[in-house]
């Protein structure tokens, strides 16, 4: 029996070529989302091994000082020449890590990008963690006078310099450097994970790097400690915090190393989940695809299947030899896969590297929990698609063989079209109460309500679909006469067949044209948002909101023509409970109702930034007061008179804020919930810098003198940019198309599956209808015309896919829209013009589909299908 | 005497309901000794296929009994008759219903492969001698002409050593010379092997190889002729056929059948439920 069905799979291959390509890009996609994750961890862990010494002294996060003492916390070298006097303590140096530092490429542009941090730090040679290799000399040399620089590979291949030339360097506090660049290196043997290193010898690290006030620049951010060997990390770390100021804190790296390790972890679930729920879709579409090719392939087997019956097999083994075929394609299929997934994760990779997330130089690995986990899911997913095909070989009655009639009855519709309405009903009902009944997850409801929505009308799409394919119809027998006929004919003679094959396709779109309207969206609110909600002739602002030197807002008042300049600064606090304990930040989502950012403003740019109206209470006067907008205080429980503490770890400061009253913005952005003076950030050193600028025009300026005047005052600094609100909007909006962009290739794939079906079931068809067309060309029609009507049977196919899928979507990205007004997503705009190219696009999608199996049916010798069975 | 190798009993079986009922058996009472060759004549539409269906356990019956030995096939279930058909019960199609992507030899082997049990190999070497294939065990069913391709089918079912083997007009898709041969060939197993057969047949000359010829009409045994030669059997067939109403249909829907044709004139546009019961079997399962 084994012999027969590895046979007949055999016989087959060709025809489960497609379904096993369904499976291989499914399983691709899940393993590739592993691989890549894998490639981010073992970046990250790479770094975290090579950056983590035996003990490391750092900041405490969860100690406040008190004074007027505005530094960053530090710590002097006669402590470290304490340190290392420690027994147990081989060597211990002093470093120096700080952000936003970043090169300058040989174009001009800045090698910084939002995401990952750029990082300037001391050259050390101390051993990381059990004396594993710390920082690694790539190429050159360490940076040996204070001109000289080391930087990373990737800013050292991005930046179009060579060694030995000289680079710009943009410091947070210092301005822009130059130096010579002499080597490459990297922490330990991972990769960048898309931050950028450039290391200065310790001296000029301390001279460029800390922002001290005081006349001692001999100071580190931290102390890294090598042990010795056979010391106990732990006793070495307790001896040293025996005499280290209390803001600091000696700990185990081993320590470090996990927490940091778990935290990545976590964020890469997220990452790998995202990635995760595109891999589902595509494997639901392939899904479809193998569920249909053994319907039709049992459905021409069935003489073949009643032999065995009636030669003694029993259901079951029949049952199972349907099974052992979706076995192997599915093994088949997911062997291929893990192999493509590695691919795969090298085209997201490549994807992430150009919209700027840069993981440099990672080796590959495919981790055996994703050789598992795709065989598993692949072989799942093909053995539950063939299923219901393998009930239904058993169903052949044993006495066709002798009757050899085939089984073309007529598919009842009507328990199916029952169950899919219902279904769908259901859907409705679920998308109604999150979006009117309020229940509390209101999105998992309304999203629970669109997936099933979405099966209800797949499964009843045979019937649903009628319109379309009749509308459809009309018109090729209007433009194509008889072949358009026998095109439509055709399609709806295997109602459920033609459905499914659809159904695949309606998936991607519902997705795609759900994603394209919630996109627009999402692009005009941010559009009549920002129009509505920002003041001022310019803005000045850098990628990602990250903060650049206050001068930019003094310069630019200096201007001719500039009436006036407002400045906001930030800074993130976390909440101190009500009995001063410090809750130390998880990095995870919890951290949402923990850390909250305060906007710093003079009083006297109230409302011209952003639309601020004070409703009740006043604005803020002393030290200390705040205002919160509504939408703040409710969510925080404060009200005017309420105080609350809160931390900020960089200055290691302890704030209570009182407020003092509550603002709206109406419909429009606030910049933050939060707002203070900028006294009560000069006062702990916080605010030094700003992250936005407004400028408004002095009557009757010239504008394009102003602008060009604010370019030169921001000229030294790549990241920051001047914009006028239409150029601020598209930029914000430039962000949502990037994502979208990201987001179309992931459900890339599954329309690329559901592709795969309609060329499939197509192929199938024509198999099975050889002997129909042999007697077609026989009696009428030319090779052209036969191609004619599979490609029109082809687009019907593909367009019955896109209209229900364009409609679903738009009904969803409508359903999505409402959703989120109150998360700012306020305007509900359809593309209609991009919907009508999908649209076409489909129609196009399904002529390409139709090449394979119109040219097999052109080939059709006439006499031998006429004579075949 | 022994007990018959398969009988029926009352045997009925209808089609469709009230106005379009249709009687395909009528209470058949019959028996097929063991080591007889038998052959079931009869136009189409006169039930002699579901006769065969019913016996060999492919199809249930509306009433009465069909009986494998002792074993009543209305009693078992589903299982029971699978493995009833795949230990007793040998078949021979029209159409040979060989599986193309196996060689001659595995589809000779191929019920007892689904059974899970080894051949005899003497039993499989006397039987590949008997319809004379050795040389051509490892050809694909493609590669084969129909007479062998029918031969391989006859090996099939006689390789499982059944109680007894049922034949669909085994000859109907060969020429005559093919047919010869596969009918002399069972007609061998009958006589050497003491093999029970029963036969489903249009040919006349076919029927004459058989010990007995059954006629069926209109859902009855109307004849039984004990070694039948082929002018019995054309005179008693066109008896058949000036009956009249009720036997419809022309029997050469399928293949045209090689020597002497059963003599037509029946009533042309007749209800045309010789090809119908087929189909209409079909869609009842």
């Amino acid at each position: 029996m084994w012999t027969a069905t590895w046979k007949s799979l055999w016989a087959r291959r060709t025809r489960l070529l497609m379904s096993t390509l369904a499976v291989v890009l499914g399983v691709a996609f899940v393993a590739g989302s592993f691989i890549f994750t894998d490639m981010l961890k073992g970046s990250f862990e790479g770094i975290v091994r090579g950056s983590v010494a035996d003990v490391e002294v750092q900041p405490r996060t969860d100690v406040a000082v008190t004074g007027s003492d505005t530094d960053d916390p530090l710590i002097s070298s006669d402590m470290v020449a304490k340190i290392n006097a420690v027994p147990g303590v081989t060597r211990a140096v002093g470093v120096i890590t700080a952000t936003g530092v970043y090169a300058v490429g040989s174009n001009g542009k800045a090698l910084a990008s939002f995401g990952p941090p750029q990082l300037g730090m001391a050259w050390t040679t101390l051993p990381a963690y059990g004396g594993q290799p710390g920082i690694v000399l790539r190429s050159g040399h360490e940076p040996r006078a204070d001109d000289q620089i080391v930087v990373d590979p990737t800013t050292l291949e991005k930046s179009g310099y060579r060694l030995g030339d000289q680079m710009r360097v943009v410091t947070p506090d210092k301005g822009t450097i130059r130096a010579t660049l002499v080597g490459t290196a990297t922490w330990g043997t991972g990769g960048t994970a898309g931050a950028s290193y450039i290391f200065f010898t310790p001296s000029r690290a301390q001279a460029l790097l800390i922002n001290r006030t005081g006349a001692d620049r001999n100071a580190w951010t931290g102390v890294s400690v090598q042990t010795d060997p056979g010391a106990d990390r732990d006793s070495v770390a307790q001896a040293i915090n025996g005499f280290l100021p209390s803001n600091f804190k000696a700990t185990n790296g081993a320590t470090i190393a996990d927490r940091v390790s778990s935290q990545i972890n976590d964020s890469l679930k997220y990452v790998n989940t995202f990635l995760l729920i595109f891999a589902g879709i595509s494997l639901v579409v392939a899904a479809f695809l193998i569920l249909n090719t053994f319907s039709i392939l049992i459905a021409q087997r069935s003489g073949e299947l009643a032999l065995y019956r009636a030669i003694g097999a029993s259901r079951k083994q029949l049952r199972n030899s349907v099974l052992v075929e979706a076995a192997v394609v599915g093994l088949a299929g997911s062997a291929l896969g893990v192999l493509a997934g590695i691919g795969v994760a090298q085209l997201i990779k490549t994807f992430m590297t150009t919209a700027g997330f840069d993981l440099g130089v990672t080796s590959i690995r495919v981790p055996p929990r994703a050789v598992v986990i795709s065989v598993i899911v692949g072989l799942t997913v093909t053995l539950t698609a063939a299923l219901l095909p393998a009930q239904r070989a058993t169903r052949v009655p044993p006495v066709q063989a002798m009757t050899g009639a085939r089984s073309e009855k007529l598919q009842g519709l009507g328990a199916r079209t029952a169950l899919g309405l219902t279904m769908a009903g259901v859907g409705v009902v679920g998308i109604l109460v999150g979006l009117f009944g309020h229940p509390g997850h209101d999105a998992v409801w309304a999203g629970i309500g669109m997936g099933l929505v979405t099966i209800g009308v797949a499964i009843a799409s045979p019937m649903l679909g009628r319109p379309v394919i009749w509308a459809v119809g009309r018109g090729y027998r209007a433009v194509f006469g008889e072949v358009g006929q026998l095109a439509e004919l055709n399609a709806i003679r295997q109602p459920r067949r033609t459905a499914a094959t659809a159904s695949a396709l309606m998936i991607g779109l519902t997705l795609v044209s759900l994603m394209t309207v919630f996109g627009a969206s999402a692009r005009a609110s941010i559009s009549e948002q920002v129009h509505q909600s920002l003041r001022g002739d310019f803005l000045i602002g850098s990628q990602g909101f990250k903060d650049f030197p206050a001068a930019v807002a003094t310069d630019a008042a200096k201007l001719d023509g500039v009436s006036s300049v407002h400045a906001m600064s930030t800074a993130i606090f976390q909440l101190v409970g009500a009995d001063g304990r410090i809750q130390e930040a998880q990095g995870n989502g919890q951290d949402r109702q923990l850390m909250f950012t305060v906007g710093g403003m003079k009083a006297s740019d109230l409302d011209q930034m952003f639309p601020q109206k004070i409703t009740s209470g006043r604005m803020f006067r002393s030290p200390g007061e705040v205002i919160v907008s509504q939408d703040a205080a409710s969510y925080r429980s404060l009200h005017t008179g309420s105080t609350f503490t809160g931390y900020n770890s960089d200055k290691q400061k302890k704030i209570t804020f009182t407020v003092v009253g509550l603002f709206s913005s109406g419909d429009g952005l606030s910049g933050a919930g939060i707002w203070t003076s900028q006294d009560t950030f000069d006062r702990v050193g916080l605010g030094s810098q700003d992250s936005f600028v407004s400028v408004d025009l002095a009557p009757g300026a010239d504008r394009e003198a102003v602008r060009a005047g604010l370019d030169r005052a921001t000229a030294d600094m790549p990241l920051v940019s001047v914009m006028d609100i239409d150029e601020y909007a598209a930029e914000q909006m430039a962000q949502v198309n990037q994502i979208l962009v990201f987001i179309y290739a992931l459900l890339g794939l599954s329309v690329v599956i559901a592709i795969l079906g309609i060329v499939n079931t197509l192929g199938l068809s024509i198999i099975e209808r050889t002997r129909e067309i042999g007697l077609l060309r026989a009696i009428a029609l030319k090779r052209r015309d036969i191609r004619r009507m599979i490609t029109l049977e082809s687009v019907l196919i593909a367009l019955l896919g896109a209209v229900v899928g364009l409609i679903l979507g738009v009904c969803f990205g409508a359903v999505l829209q409402r959703l989120l007004v109150d998360d700012g997503i306020t305007v509900l705009s359809v593309p209609w013009l991009q919907l009508l190219i999908f649209l076409v696009a489909a129609a196009v999608v399904g002529v390409l589909a139709a090449v394979w199996p119109a040219r097999r049916a052109t080939r059709v010798n006439v006499l031998t299908a006429i004579a075949t069975e | 005497m022994t007990a018959p190798a398969a009988r029926a009993a009352g045997l009925t079986k209808t089609y469709g309901r009230d106005d379009t009922l249709v009687v395909a058996l009528d209470a058949v009472d019959v028996a097929f000794d063991q080591g007889c060759f038998t052959a079931v004549m009869g136009p189409s539409g006169s039930g002699k296929s579901t006769l065969m269906h019913c016996m060999a356990a492919l199809d249930r019956p509306t009433s009465g009994q069909a009986f494998i030995g002792e074993t009543d096939v209305a009693t078992l279930s589903d299982n029971g008759l699978t493995e009833l058909r795949r230990d007793r019960i040998g078949f021979i199609f029209q159409s040979f219903n060989l599986v193309p992507t196996l060689t001659a030899r595995e589809n000779i082997l191929l019920p007892l492969a689904i059974a899970g049990r080894r051949p005899d190999p003497a039993w499989f070497d006397s039987v590949i001698d008997t319809v004379g294939l050795a040389d051509r065990l490892s050809h694909k069913p493609s590669e084969l002409s129909g007479g062998q391709q029918q031969r391989v089918a006859c090996a099939r079912a006689l390789v499982a050593q059944p109680e007894i083997i049922f034949a669909d007009e085994p000859t109907g898709n060969l020429d005559s010379t093919s047919s010869a041969e596969v009918l002399a060939f069972l007609r061998s197993c009958v006589e050497q092997m003491a093999q029970t057969i029963v036969m489903v047949s249009h040919d006349p000359v076919a029927a004459s190889y058989a010990d007995r010829a059954l006629f069926l009409a209109d859902g009855r045994i109307v004849d039984d002729l004990s070694d039948p030669t082929r002018d019995h059997v054309l005179d008693t067939m066109a008896r058949l056929d000036q009956r009249g109403p009720g036997v419809s249909s022309h029997p050469t829907g399928r293949t045209p059948l090689p020597g002497p044709r059963p003599a037509t004139g029946r009533p042309a546009g007749d209800p045309g439920q010789g090809s119908g019961i087929s189909g209409v079997s079909v869609l009842s399962n």
